[in-house]
């Protein structure tokens, strides 16, 4: 899967014509919205997403909150198994860094993670210090296997 | 009172008018009025001090809507600044040295300030052409305007946001990577109380080394180039006070790391504003009062993380 792909890979879908069809039902719902008044960002991501690791060794669930992503203090809850038969992804080791690509540089703070359940993880002080475009990298290390989620998000 | 004021203020504008002198003092307020650090062209060297304040109200993203922030987030700089003229007199070198003071009262954290230098600058500016300003002196009317070229370095002199230790990023005040810039100003006179000023500058930020990921390891980052282009009017009331608006665009080129550009990094930003010059003690202190703020509508700017209104006061002193 490729870096694009992933980074707009929602509900672990990556196909052109979902993709498509997503993005114009997005677009009329949005612009009905937006007749009506209501403030509803059609483009921002949903608050969960589903990806495959860069090597395609896991796969991730992934909920923000608050969603969309704010300046200051972010959660989120991940859900990772194994890419070969979704085995709960149990006691691996999470490094999270938050990154912004445009400035070239992350945050102070250093997310906590805590295994909640079996595959079940919950990152807090995800800090994003300004607005824009901020990537999520989350390097997982499990049974002695290594591999990365870049997740992204439009902070405001 | 009122008609002391009135005799005052005609004896000045008579002293304007009359010579050759008075051209002089006419383009004192030219170059250097609305830059900081800057000697005027009526000295030979100055000092200045600068505070000013922003407060950011939102920001725009990377499709140029702009989105209202929810937190404080708000900057106070003092900066002290000089320049003095070289030989020949055309020539003159100025810099100046911020102090940073910054507050985040960001969502789910607790209020922060903090502070430090931040980066430095240092600059060779030449003269290269001089308006006759035929109306107002002895010289014919030209169309040749003042020509300031210049070039120099911002300094990586301020704490780059690999240092920070603020989780709000509160105590970032640098961007940690030399940025030598070029430029070229012009001021043309029409008439003795008008003047077009144009002004392109452009900075290269040189790469520097930053995280390659929360496993460690260092990647190259390279902050785009920046061109800036401005325009202003000053209008020159008399030989003390004077003052104009501006607006200015700055266009970034797209960030790389590691030889790879990053999608959506072009940045472009639209600021406006003006100043009011007031040489309260002729010719040596000079009170400048200067005033700014983003485009508060979709499409103006893009890539902004923090877009407010800002206000300064410079106090500078002249030498003659």
């Amino acid at each position: 899967m490729s870096r694009d792909c992933r980074a707009t890979a929602w509900h672990g879908a990556c196909k052109g014509p979902l993709l498509m069809r997503h993005a114009i039902s997005s677009l009329l719902v949005g612009t009905v919205l937006a007749a009506i008044g209501c403030g509803s960002d059609p483009e921002q991501p949903a608050a969960s997403q589903s990806v495959s690791s860069e090597q395609a060794r896991f796969k991730g669930t992934f909920v923000a909150d608050p969603a969309p992503a704010i300046v200051g203090n972010n959660r989120l809850e991940a859900t990772l198994t194994t890419a070969d038969d979704d085995a709960p992804l149990v006691a691996a080791a999470l490094a999270v860094q938050p990154w912004m690509p445009a400035h070239g540089h992350g945050s102070a703070s250093v997310p906590k993670v805590v295994e909640r359940e079996q595959g079940r993880y919950e990152i807090d002080e995800i800090v994003y210090t300004m607005a824009g475009q901020w990537e999520l990298r989350i390097e997982v290390t499990a049974g002695g296997v290594e591999d990365r989620f870049v997740l992204s998000y439009d902070v405001h | 009172m009122r008609r002391a004021s009135i005799a005052a203020a005609s004896v000045a504008l008579l002293a304007l008018c009359s010579n050759k002198r008075a051209a002089a003092q006419a383009c004192c307020s030219t170059t250097g009025s609305e830059e900081f650090g800057v000697v005027n062209r009526c000295s030979t060297a100055l000092v200045a001090a600068q505070i000013s304040a922003s407060h950011a109200l939102g920001s725009y993203d990377a499709r140029g809507r702009y989105l209202a922030i929810d937190g404080a987030v708000d900057d106070g700089v003092l900066a002290l600044g000089a320049g003095a003229r070289l030989w020949p007199s055309s020539l003159q070198i100025h810099g100046s040295v911020p102090f940073r003071l910054q507050r985040r009262e960001l969502s789910g954290l607790s209020p922060s300030t903090a502070g430090g230098i931040g980066d430095a600058s240092l600059a060779l500016r030449w003269t290269a052409l001089s308006d006759p300003i035929g109306a107002v002196s002895s010289e014919p009317s030209s169309w040749v305007p003042f020509l300031d070229l210049y070039a120099g370095a911002r300094l990586p002199t301020g704490r780059p946001p690999e240092d920070s230790e603020e989780p709000s990023g509160a105590d970032v005040t640098g961007d940690g990577a030399f940025a030598p810039f070029a430029g070229a100003k012009i001021s043309k006179f029409f008439g003795m109380h008008h003047v077009l000023l144009l002004q392109a500058l452009y900075t290269a930020r040189l790469a520097r080394d930053v995280a390659a990921g929360p496993g460690g390891g260092q990647s190259s980052f390279d902050a785009g180039d920046v061109v800036t282009l401005r325009t202003g009017w000053l209008y020159l009331h008399d030989i003390y006070l004077s003052g104009g608006p501006f607006v200015e665009l700055e266009l970034a080129g797209a960030a790389e790391q590691d030889g790879r550009r990053v999608a959506d990094s072009e940045a472009r930003r639209l600021r406006f504003g003006g100043h009011v010059s007031w040489l309260f003690d002729y010719p040596s202190w000079e009170g400048i009062v200067s005033v700014s703020s983003d485009a508060f509508w979709d499409g103006t700017s893009k890539n902004v993380p923090f877009a407010g209104p800002a206000v300064g006061l410079t106090i500078s002193r002249h030498f003659p």
